[in-house]
């Protein structure tokens, strides 16, 4: 009865999105932190180690743009 | 004529309510972003009342719901709409005049409910709708927002700890502005939307517009937008000092994570069309950012008070709608009921509101103290 009148489905699609969204753009946007941060100290000695950090940075940042605008974009299409 | 007089009566109140939500609520969507200094203080509410303004125009799927899931929209009259109104505002008043952070959107559900009892009865309530699309959602929101925020700041701490704090809080900050700003959008989005649900509503109990062609006006949307926005603007400092900083002292980091979990948990549920309370969801996030640190970082005697706020939120609601509806059927199903309450609460309002400014500008209050 409860079942049938609480949509489970939805629910769970309501779970999955706000979990995977909070917890993936916290992940990115740390990596990303970790990224600049390394980058910035190691540009003097450890050329490699610098490209290899910024390109992390690079990679989280855009990661966390790219969640934020699909969210968006899956709200307003719906 | 009459029942014309009626309708202006219930969309003068329902833009006051949204202006009361967005002064009431809004001031959880930036609390934690001042208190960590991410912004100054006039700067995040300016940008707030920008975004709600914004998140208004995204969807109208939560506006469908007030206006079609909880009461039999055919047995739905003017003044049943306006008592709920009345109801809502009153306990959004008291809940503000005494810092608790309670939710508007329930508050105004309550009393749409609370009138309908008293004016149709149990059969004109859709106890189902209830139940699967307010009260489940509502329990499951702030448990969800907390969860999210506790292990999305639990992996940020891990990755990041061996950093030097400076460059990481600062990082942070900029960050919050960003998850700031998508968690005003998001309550712009979900409350803004319940008005325009009880303005359409009104229209249809009013013949404006066929309950079953329901849908939302744009003039209803723009309304309702500009109310909740202006609401945003001249803000509510006693609910962000409470949400700011009397719950737990945040880091930027936590701040983070505790509005991307609230800005999250908002917007999937906007697209599900769930009108949930922004002050529950951004309050579990703030719990879950604190507890996932410390637990007793979280002040929990706090926290508990909100919670008997939020318990009492649907009964208390309920019961004023449905005695400014008993009130208003005294003098008859025409506008002088409706009217005679509104200058009531309007004359009462400005009383506590005088109270309120007179005791704000005492020494070591005001505006000053809360940046």
């Amino acid at each position: 009865m409860t079942a049938t009148v609480v949509e489970l489905g939805k629910l769970l699609d309501v779970v999955l999105f706000a979990l995977g969204a909070t917890v993936g753009v916290a992940i990115l946007f740390s990596l990303a932190i970790l990224g600049v941060t390394q980058a910035s100290e190691r540009r003097g000695q450890h050329r490699a180690a610098a490209i290899a950090y910024g390109t992390l940075a690079v990679v989280g940042l855009a990661g966390c743009v790219a969640a934020a605008g699909y969210g968006l974009v899956l709200l307003t299409s719906k | 004529m009459e029942g014309d007089t009626v309708l202006v009566v219930v969309i003068a109140t329902a833009i006051a309510f949204d202006f009361t939500n967005g002064f009431h609520d809004t001031a959880n969507v930036v609390a934690t972003a001042i208190s960590t200094r991410a912004l100054p203080p006039r700067l995040a509410i300016a940008l707030a009342s920008i975004l709600n303004f914004v998140g208004a125009f995204i969807s109208l799927k939560v506006a469908d719901t007030v206006g079609k899931g909880f009461v039999e929209t055919s047995q739905v009259t003017t003044t049943v709409v306006f008592a709920g109104l009345i109801g809502a505002i009153a306990w959004n008043l008291a809940t503000w005049y005494f810092g608790l952070p309670s939710s508007s959107s329930h508050a105004l559900i309550g009393g749409l409910v609370g009138s309908m009892l008293v004016a149709h009865g149990f059969g004109a309530i859709d106890g189902d709708g209830l139940l699967g699309k307010l009260i489940v959602p509502a329990l499951l929101a702030p448990i969800l927002a907390f969860t999210a925020a506790a292990v999305a700041i639990t992996l940020s701490y891990r990755i990041l700890g061996r950093l030097r704090p400076g460059p990481v809080s600062r990082a942070f900050r900029l960050g919050q502005i960003v998850s700031g700003g998508l968690l005003a959008l998001s309550h712009g989005t979900n409350d803004a939307q319940k008005t325009m649900g009880v303005m359409t509503l009104a229209l249809v109990a009013h013949g404006s517009i066929s309950a079953k062609a329901f849908h939302v006006p744009s003039w209803v949307v723009l309304s309702a937008a500009s109310a909740i926005a202006l609401g945003t603007f001249t803000g509510g400092w006693r609910i962000i000092r409470t949400m700011g900083s009397r719950i737990i002292r945040m880091d930027p980091a936590q701040g983070f994570a505790a509005q991307g979990a609230g800005a999250a948990v908002i917007l999937a549920a906007s697209g599900a069309g769930y009108p949930l309370s922004t002050t529950h969801v951004i309050s579990g996030g703030i719990m879950g950012a604190g507890a996932a640190k410390r637990l007793s970082a979280v002040r929990w005697g706090v926290a508990g008070n909100i919670a008997v706020a939020w318990l009492l939120t649907l009964p208390a609601a309920a019961g004023v709608g449905a005695l400014a509806y008993a009130v208003s059927r005294v003098f008859g199903t025409g506008a002088l009921g409706p009217l005679l309450i509104s200058v009531s609460l309007l004359t009462a309002l400005l009383g506590v509101f005088a109270r309120r400014v007179r005791a704000t500008r005492s020494p070591g209050e005001g505006l000053a103290s809360t940046s």
